[in-house]
């Protein structure tokens, strides 16, 4: 093969699997949403002697979720923008973005993380992720609602008590009415 | 399949890559025991072969120098890439890692086709090639910019979105593998693995300087690569090693610095500044040619 045919024959190969590579998060999402658990928190209020909370107070996220390293953040955002807010999938009154923090690995680098909005509540589906319940005094408030750099918000991951075993983290980006980002919340939940 | 699709921490990364590195070390060192122990049963075992294999383990020593000095920055400008110009940032799963190491192979045969294309690069990689002999520790012979141009062709890499740390890796995997190839105790391997794959014995062929295996198996990992590119040849007769001419020394210096010393030589007797260019760009066989025709 003369060189130039070959350059043109490894530029296309490598373009086929570049491809494949970046349609494979597809892959791993559509295999994890089959191992959803919703009825993690009610197995939970069982082990702990609580009463069983009835299906209202329980909320649902509707968005994009992926088992991913936390730095590679910012591909997931460009994800959800691509998935949700570019083809008009978001309500229209949409007050808050919301990202759960799951299956933290130990040294808090990858996560099982979803960014999406609260689902409405008549319509569980199996898709939706389920967030932690509130109110069971295991969680603790990281950052109250506010205005954050990037920095301050990133500093407020310090302030988890790692002697305990986390189950989740949950921002909460508050929108105004316009769409924009007002405030910011984080809170941890423990095991 | 879903252990492909896990994803795996920038942290285990580059664990598994130092892991690698320490670890093939003592293989390597155990097999050329091996390699050297044969050659003594065989009766070719020399104090020329031994000097010459310490001189590449020399070379090695002086990479690593280097390495420490300019490592940091090589990753340094990997992750800046990453960070500031990256099309998209891939997870680092099972699939991304595969990817990567197959197109981590494919640059390494541009990469090895352009080392063997022009005087500049060649300056470098015909230390790598100079020995008259073919055991383990000419993997490890080095020239001073070994480390300098792979840079530029896995940077598309980096564009593409593969965490730098699994490109890295995946550099590393394919060293590695070749490593293993520098060998004449190996024959031929089964036809399905010679047909896919790099083994010594196309490696051979490589480091040959007989005239029909000049310039051929520039493979890493896949032979495919060669194959379907046209630079492939079959070891069919003996093969003979090294560079013409020869540079019959076992001075770690003499054999770290010749490539460049010749072609600084070059430069300096060259006619005019159009054949100055030429020996920076032109294949070796060029200067060889123009030398040949003077005489």
């Amino acid at each position: 093969m003369k060189l130039f045919a070959s350059i043109l024959t490894a530029s296309a190969i490598t373009g086929s699997i570049w491809g494949l590579v970046l349609f494979q998060p597809a892959m791993a999402e559509s295999a994890k949403q089959d191992e959803l658990k919703p009825d993690v928190s009610i197995a939970q209020a069982h082990t702990q002697g609580e009463k069983k909370l009835p299906e209202i107070e329980r909320q649902y996220l509707n968005g994009v979720t992926k088992n991913i390293a936390l730095e590679s953040m910012s591909a997931l955002w460009g994800e959800f923008e691509g998935e949700w807010v570019k083809q008009n999938k978001l309500p229209e009154k949409l007050d808050r973005i919301v990202v759960l923090y799951q299956d933290l690995n130990s040294d808090f680098t990858q996560a099982k993380v979803t960014i999406g909005y609260i689902a409405p509540e008549y319509a569980p589906s199996k898709d939706f992720i389920v967030l932690p319940l509130m109110g069971k005094g295991n969680e603790d408030l990281l950052a109250s609602r506010g205005q954050y750099s990037v920095s301050e918000f990133i500093d407020a991951w310090g302030r988890i008590d790692f002697k305990k075993s986390v189950d989740a983290l949950v921002e909460v980006h508050y929108l105004s009415p316009q769409g924009q980002p007002e405030s910011s919340q984080l809170s941890v939940y423990y095991k | 399949m879903e252990f492909m699709s896990q994803a795996f921490s920038e942290a285990s990364i580059i664990f598994t890559e130092s892991w690698v590195n320490n670890n093939f070390l003592v293989i390597a060192t155990a097999l050329f025991a091996v390699e050297l122990i044969r050659y003594a049963f065989k009766k070719k075992l020399s104090w020329n072969m031994v000097g010459d294999s310490a001189t590449n383990l020399i070379t090695l020593s002086f990479l690593l120098v280097t390495i420490f000095f300019i490592g940091l920055a090589y990753v340094a400008a990997f992750t800046y890439v990453f960070d500031n110009f990256s099309l998209t940032q891939l997870p680092i799963t099972g699939w991304s890692i595969l990817g990567c190491l197959i197109l981590a192979d494919l640059a390494y045969y541009w990469e090895h086709r352009f080392f063997h294309s022009n005087g500049l690069a060649w300056g470098t990689h015909s230390v790598h090639h100079s020995s008259p002999y073919f055991n383990i520790s000419v993997a490890y012979r080095f020239g001073p910019l070994d480390w300098f141009f792979p840079f530029f062709f896995h940077l598309p890499l980096i564009l593409m979105g593969f965490n730098p740390f699994v490109v890295l890796l995946c550099e590393t995997l394919v060293q590695v593998f070749q490593t293993l190839l520098h060998t004449e105790t190996v024959r031929k391997l089964p036809k399905p693995i010679e047909a896919i794959f790099n083994t010594p014995s196309h490696h051979r062929v490589h480091h040959a300087r007989n005239t029909q295996y000049l310039d051929k198996n520039y493979a890493g990992i896949l032979i495919i690569w060669d194959r379907m590119f046209g630079t492939f040849a079959r070891e069919e007769e003996p093969v003979k090693y090294g560079v013409y001419p020869r540079i019959n020394s076992i001075n770690p210096f003499k054999v770290y610095f010749h490539g460049y010393t010749k072609l600084i030589k070059q430069l300096w007797q060259a006619p005019n500044w159009h054949y100055r260019f030429k020996l920076l760009v032109k294949p070796p066989v060029w200067a060889w040619k123009q030398e040949q025709r003077r005489k």
